[in-house]
């Protein structure tokens, strides 16, 4: 029957794409656009709304619709030189008012202090069309690189929120979204876009949860893109199978993140020679080289190379023989197949994510080759598996002893990670003490780049001392396109594509 | 009849009630929930407490548990399931928009699996001894056996990625539903085939059978007026499992075909611990089973005059 059908319906799906469309997988429907919330899918976002100031490669930050800015010398005050004729999508003009009305809709408001930006700025006011002035309560260097993300900072139109209340997707971006349902999302070139408009026409986002789905569409010629950390994310072994595949294009980024094993201090692991035994136990270059793509990606430290301020990389010590002296040196005697010290044995809980998504990358693999790397040292491993809303709530409870997690990334790196990971206040710390408080309270706040670098490394070689985390895996970024895509290149970070010198054919 | 129509009525809500609460019953003794989900959708993993508890708040995790299916029963009773804290938008909408998705795909498979499964039974039942009988038989046992995701992604390397005749995945035209019909047909048409097949042998061997036989009739027709119909019963009974199973069991065809029902939008909601759409779909997912178990009732006594008897009796 299925033959007989296929030969009705002849070649299906290689074919349909309109001239001047680029046709990308996306795992997540286009969803609600409400710049203000947090609903709908980043690239829709992003290809619609822009930012006062754009993440470039590297941390670079770059004019967008700010053409140019001024700190003031205190630090407490930041001025914005608009971009003259910028038009929203609907020709409503985007001006310092607009911009004004945009930012009081999250600035000093309840739900959006995650963003210190939200809590630090006291005072927005548009002293002409095209000057904005930002006044802080403290001097808050990455106020710049905070204004980069996704949402909720970039701008809506005015007129499409006239009661305050978010209507329709209108922004000043490059794509204007035309219509999107749960499979799809349509967008059409801005001809009147202040910057280079793109050479295609459209983009048409195709929704494909399915990881292996999305890798079979593009081989049969369905989508022309797939990849990226949150677009349509591609394995390691996807990577490796695409590789070898000439029909595709398979395009290798430098990692922004970082994979961790980290450990609850209010555990077992609280004790620094279990955690110092386990990072020694810790094979990580086989681990990369079976599981992750290869020993290039190994981890050297808390943020990958590629990250502003990442301080020194420190290559991984793997010494099973040492870590054994330190388990015997602190009292951990080996009974028969496992260690025991006063009267308690060495088994810990680890906890693993069977749904990772968010960022975090699947690390139930990883787990196995750990537990069988500490079952020879005599240490008890036990694995538990848990969806991730029960991951994220045991970790705030404190119910494991070992978990894995992975850092933001850009635009959101080194400040996220580390005010959302090592501070006291954070649900799941990766490390957090009052010392720590300070160091990375000095880290935020330092301005000029030795000043960075320094306060930086000095959070780094706290965190070295405590052997706080086992760095495990930098994941490279990939893209796969067609071989009829030209013009492709790796964006700046994980929300953002850049097809503007994108073709097709 | 209106006691038997108002029995089953009231059957039926009593059972929406119990699965309802034991919903809710499980969702907060399950570790995690829709203000943590939250959180780290707008703050990344690594969202403060503060914020967690102030969600918490919002949302009125903190009263009691029947408070809460009080209040969420109070309204769904006048048509209002809530809204989807995950999507924004309201629940009604979301089963609205994907319930007919879910019910094509259901409704295409079954009739797969229903032609399939009856034609393959019948067929190994007449070739009891034959090589036709023992391939068939090898057929059902894999279509049931082989995992669901593996012949999706077997049947998407072969028929789009090598032969390009079928689109991988996505709802686009005909073409696109043969491949999630058929693999959600498979393991229920393997079922079918064998209670057909062992039914209808075992009805064959009766003496009504033998005794149409002996006056002359011809093997097809005693095999559909003699044996089918009594062979009836039991494949019934199969047929509703696996045609209720086929509405539920559609998570992995929706997911990997990229076909947004409501079986994939449930365990996404359930992952997300979004409390009103779990409850919903628990619900539409519950008033389907309950359908489809009276109606198969109903096309019992139809067929099986014993049964309209028995209720009569009663």
């Amino acid at each position: 029957m299925l033959v007989a059908t296929a030969g009705l319906t002849g070649c299906a799906g290689a074919d349909d794409r309109p001239d001047g469309t680029i046709r990308i997988a996306t795992a997540e429907p286009v969803g609600n656009l409400n710049p203000w919330e947090f609903l709908g899918q980043f690239h829709a976002m992003d290809m619609v709304y822009e930012p006062l100031v754009a993440y470039g490669h590297g941390g670079v930050l770059e004019p967008a619709l700010a053409q140019r800015w001024d700190v003031a010398p205190d630090g407490l005050t930041v001025t914005f030189h608009l971009r003259d004729g910028v038009t929203f999508h609907d020709g409503t003009a985007f001006d310092a008012e607009a911009a004004r009305w945009n930012l009081e809709h999250w600035i000093g408001e309840e739900g959006y202090d995650f963003l210190r930006t939200s809590t630090v700025v006291t005072d927005i006011t548009a002293t002409d069309d095209l000057t904005l002035v930002l006044t802080l309560s403290e001097p808050y260097p990455p106020l710049l690189q905070e204004l980069t993300i996704v949402r909720p900072v970039r701008f809506l139109s005015p007129a499409s929120a006239p009661d305050g209340e978010y209507v329709a997707p209108i922004g000043t971006g490059p794509w204007v979204h035309e219509s999107s349902t749960d499979t799809t999302g349509v967008f059409v070139r801005n001809d009147d876009y202040w910057g280079t408009a793109p050479s295609l026409e459209r983009v048409e986002l195709r929704v494909i949860p399915d990881s292996q789905t999305r890798v079979s569409a593009l081989r049969a010629g369905e989508v022309d893109l797939i990849g990226g950390g949150y677009l349509s994310p591609i394995n390691a072994v996807e990577a490796a199978a695409l590789a070898g595949d000439s029909s595709v294009t398979l395009l290798t980024g430098e990692a922004d993140t970082v994979m961790l094993l980290t450990f609850n201090a209010d555990s077992l692991a609280g004790e620094r020679a279990v955690r110092e035994a386990i990072s020694l136990a810790t094979d990580v270059e086989s681990i990369n080289d079976v599981l992750y793509g290869g020993t290039d990606n190994v981890a050297r430290g808390f943020f990958p190379s590629s990250v502003p301020h990442s301080g020194t990389q420190r290559d991984h010590v793997h010494d099973i023989e040492r870590a054994a002296r330190v388990l015997d040196d602190a009292g951990w005697v080996l009974e028969g197949d496992v260690r025991v010290k006063d009267g308690r044995e060495l088994t810990l809980d680890l906890l693993l994510v069977s749904d990772p998504v968010h960022g975090l990358m699947d690390s139930r693999t990883t787990g196995q080759a750990l537990q069988d790397a500490l079952a020879g040292l005599g240490v008890v491993l036990v694995q538990r598996v848990v969806d991730q809303a029960a991951y994220f709530d045991e970790v705030a409870a404190g119910k494991y002893d070992l978990a894995f997690t992975t850092t933001y990334g850009a635009p959101y790196d080194p400040t996220n990670t580390v005010t959302s990971y090592l501070t006291t206040t954070s649900t799941s710390p990766v490390w957090a003490s009052e010392e720590l408080d300070a160091l990375v309270e000095v880290a935020v706040s330092a301005s000029d780049a030795d000043q960075l670098d320094a306060a930086y490394q000095a959070v780094y070689d706290y965190l070295d001392v405590q052997v706080a985390f086992v760095p495990i895996t930098c994941p490279p970024r990939y893209y796969a396109v067609s071989t009829q895509v030209r013009g492709f290149t790796i964006p700046a970070h994980e929300y953002h594509l850049d097809l503007t010198a994108v073709v097709i054919g | 009849m209106g006691k038997v129509v108002a029995r089953h009525l009231v059957s039926a809500v009593a059972v929406l009630l119990v699965v309802t609460f034991a919903t809710f019953l499980l969702l907060r003794s399950t570790p995690g929930n829709t203000a943590t989900s939250i959180a780290v959708r707008q703050a990344g993993p690594g969202a403060s407490q503060e914020q967690v508890d102030r969600l918490h708040a919002e949302l009125r995790l903190d009263s009691s548990l029947p408070v809460q299916y009080g209040v969420w029963l109070g309204r769904a009773v006048q048509g209002d399931l809530g809204r989807s804290d995950r999507s924004g938008r309201t629940v009604t909408d979301e089963i609205a928009a994907k319930a007919p998705r879910t019910l094509f795909l259901g409704l295409g498979a079954a009739v797969i699996a229903l032609v399939v499964g009856f034609g393959a039974g019948v067929l190994s039942a007449v070739d009891r001894r034959g090589g036709l009988a023992a391939a068939l038989r090898v057929g059902a046992l894999a279509a049931v056996s082989i995992p669901t995701f593996w012949m999706s992604f077997l049947l998407i390397v072969l028929l789009s990625e090598q032969l390009r005749w079928l689109p991988t995945s996505g709802d686009r035209g005909f073409a696109s539903w043969i491949m999630p019909w058929v693999v959600l047909a498979l393991p229920a048409a393997g079922a079918i085939s064998r209670v057909v097949s062992v039914s209808l042998t075992e009805t064959m061997s009766r003496q009504h059978v033998t005794a149409a036989r002996a006056r002359g009739a011809p093997g097809w027709s005693v095999v559909l007026r003699d044996g089918l119909p009594h062979a009836a019963g039991a494949t019934l009974n199969v047929t509703a499992m696996h045609v209720g199973m086929l509405l539920t069991g559609s998570v992995i065809v929706e997911t990997v075909f990229a076909w947004p029902g409501l079986g994939a939008w449930f365990v996404d909601s359930v992952k997300f611990r979004d409390n009103g759409a779990v409850l919903g779909g628990v619900l539409v997912f519950a008033l389907a089973f309950i359908l489809i178990t009276r109606g198969i009732d109903v096309v019992q006594k139809i067929t099986d005059p014993r049964l309209r008897k028995a209720e009569v009796g009663a």
